[in-house]
């Protein structure tokens, strides 16, 4: 996840300036003690400590939107870049040598209506993940690595790397989420 | 086929990974700051519950705050978490009705939610008089009614105070779901305008449905604006708001204590660039007041003889939280002297 959390609670926001403020001393006395002389790194620490001074919450959360904001744009763009690498893979890997899915023939008279047997009513909110034999227990990739193994699909493990960018990048604290209302609180 | 197309993929991987490197370098910094900020935050803020962790079910007023609480909670996300304590009958604060010279019943207000319970009116910190507050979040006046006369043996020789919160009270007391939870309301009989407290349908079980209030945002901007309106809804509200603060009083008088209503305004409608979207919501424009509740109900109480406050006059939007409808420190500083004068 690159995004922060969205509304930021107050201590997401003091915490999101504190860690700013000093990743801000770090690049400066970096860049001084690479440009001028080591000795110069001091000057981050000064940088650090100023910018940590107590600012009014409001410049705070201007900032940790700016911040947010950033991430989710780059998050969104990464985002498709990747897919497009993965999307490139499959079309490689899979369409230069064709498909391995087989379709059974059915007779004149037969059908190819499967019957489907019902499920534990709790699960109808995703009964395809529900499926997944203990999915949630195993943690996405195990469960990647097991499906690849039993479907004859290894060569789908070239996508897991970008599978995993993909999870590292993900963007989904919008601002959207913030609560409508709070009406049942009055 | 099978090894071939795993030489495929693999190389086309390789490939793709020098293309996607640079995504990931770039990255670093953003993965390191909400890393970085989480752990920060984690060490900032207490572990906290959220609000309908503070209460539970109990019969007849359908819900309440739990008893011998000492926990932080949150509110709006941005506005953070704050502190709470509860009495050993649930209500807030630590100190009992017997030692206060005055009892606050009300909702989330009165309850203090927003700031810690350290800064809110009924805390030691800021009063002349001693308060004890007898409310809850989300309450109605139907339900702070009911609670008035279950404490009534111990109300003698107090000043009651009766916090009416303009932005949902007037109209919760119509209906008899709160989101999930079911409340106490008043019905009235076939338009005769004698009212009756319904509490039959409170239980533990969840509420069947959504109520429209919950699932559309602008529903109550609508309410909100009907009621500071001459509507039939405004005229059923103050026509149940009456009936249940002539039953406060008649509770008060048998308890041989006084009752002062006070209005707590909603912060849109002391915000002049609100005013305007409230007053597009409204069936009848024309008519539309921002101080109508306070009108309405001021003559409500002076027709009952009961004692009355108007909030607007004496609160204003700096002493209202800016993410969230409630009173800040400030407000809940200004309650308390208010409170203690009324005492006084």
């Amino acid at each position: 996840m690159i995004t922060l959390v969205f509304p930021p609670r107050r201590a997401w926001v003091t915490s999101f300036w504190l860690v700013a403020s000093l990743g801000s001393g770090v690049f400066v006395g970096l860049l001084a003690a690479l440009l001028i002389s080591p000795r110069w790194f001091g000057l981050g620490v000064i940088v650090a400590l100023v910018l940590a001074l107590p600012r009014p919450l409001r410049r705070q959360t201007i900032a940790y939107r700016g911040w947010n904001r950033l991430a989710r744009d780059f998050g969104r763009a990464a985002h498709l870049w990747l897919l497009a690498i993965s999307f490139a893979i499959v079309v490689v890997a899979g369409g230069q040598k064709g498909r391995s899915l087989r379709l059974a023939r059915p007779s004149s008279t037969a059908s190819l209506w499967m019957p489907r047997k019902t499920l534990v009513p709790s699960v109808y909110i995703s009964p395809y993940s529900a499926a997944t034999a203990s999915a949630p227990e195993k943690g996405w990739i195990a469960t990647f690595f097991s499906w690849a193994r039993q479907s004859g699909n290894l060569w789908a493990l070239s996508l897991l790397p970008f599978f995993m960018l993909l999870s590292a990048l993900r963007t989904n604290q919008r601002e959207s989420d913030l609560p409508a209302d709070i009406y049942t609180l009055f | 086929m099978t090894a071939l197309r795993i030489l495929l993929s693999v190389t086309a991987a390789l490939f793709g990974l020098l293309l996607a490197v640079p995504i990931a370098v770039a990255a670093l910094p953003f993965w390191a700051v909400a890393f970085l900020t989480r752990v920060g935050a984690q060490y900032l803020e207490p572990s906290y519950v959220t609000w309908d962790q503070l209460i539970e079910f109990t019969p007849v007023i359908g819900w309440k705050p739990k008893a011998h609480l000492n926990a932080h909670y949150l509110t709006v996300c941005e506005d953070g978490v704050f502190h709470t304590v509860t009495d050993a009958q649930g209500w807030p604060g630590t100190a009992g009705i017997a030692e206060s010279d005055i009892v606050v019943f009300g909702d989330s207000y009165t309850f203090g939610y927003g700031v810690d319970v350290e800064a809110s009116f009924f805390s030691e910190r800021h009063r002349k008089a001693r308060i004890k507050a007898i409310g809850a979040p989300a309450y109605n006046m139907v339900q702070e009614l009911l609670i008035m006369q279950q404490l009534s043996s111990q109300l003698a020789g107090k000043l009651v105070v009766w916090f009416i919160f303009v932005g949902n009270d007037l109209h919760d007391n119509l209906v008899p779901d709160m989101y999930q939870l079911r409340m106490p309301f008043v019905r009235e009989f076939n338009g005769t305008g004698h009212w009756e407290v319904v509490t039959s349908h409170v239980s533990p079980a969840h509420w069947p449905y959504l109520s429209a209030r919950f699932r559309d945002s602008t529903h109550r901007g609508r309410i909100m604006a009907n009621l500071h309106s001459q509507t039939f809804f405004a005229q059923r509200a103050y026509s149940a708001c009456q009936f249940l603060i002539e039953e406060g009083r008649n509770i008060c008088n048998g308890a041989r204590a006084r009752l002062l209503v006070m209005t707590i305004p909603d912060p849109q409608t002391l915000r002049q660039d609100q005013l305007q979207s409230l007053l597009s919501l409204s069936a009848e424009p024309r008519s539309f007041d921002p101080a109508l509740p306070d009108k309405r109900i001021g003559e409500i109480c002076a027709n009952l003889g009961v004692s009355f406050v108007s909030g607007r006059d004496h609160l204003d939007a700096r002493h209202y939280k800016i993410f969230d409808p409630h009173w800040n420190e400030q407000g809940h500083e200004q309650v308390a002297s208010l409170l203690s004068s009324f005492y006084e």
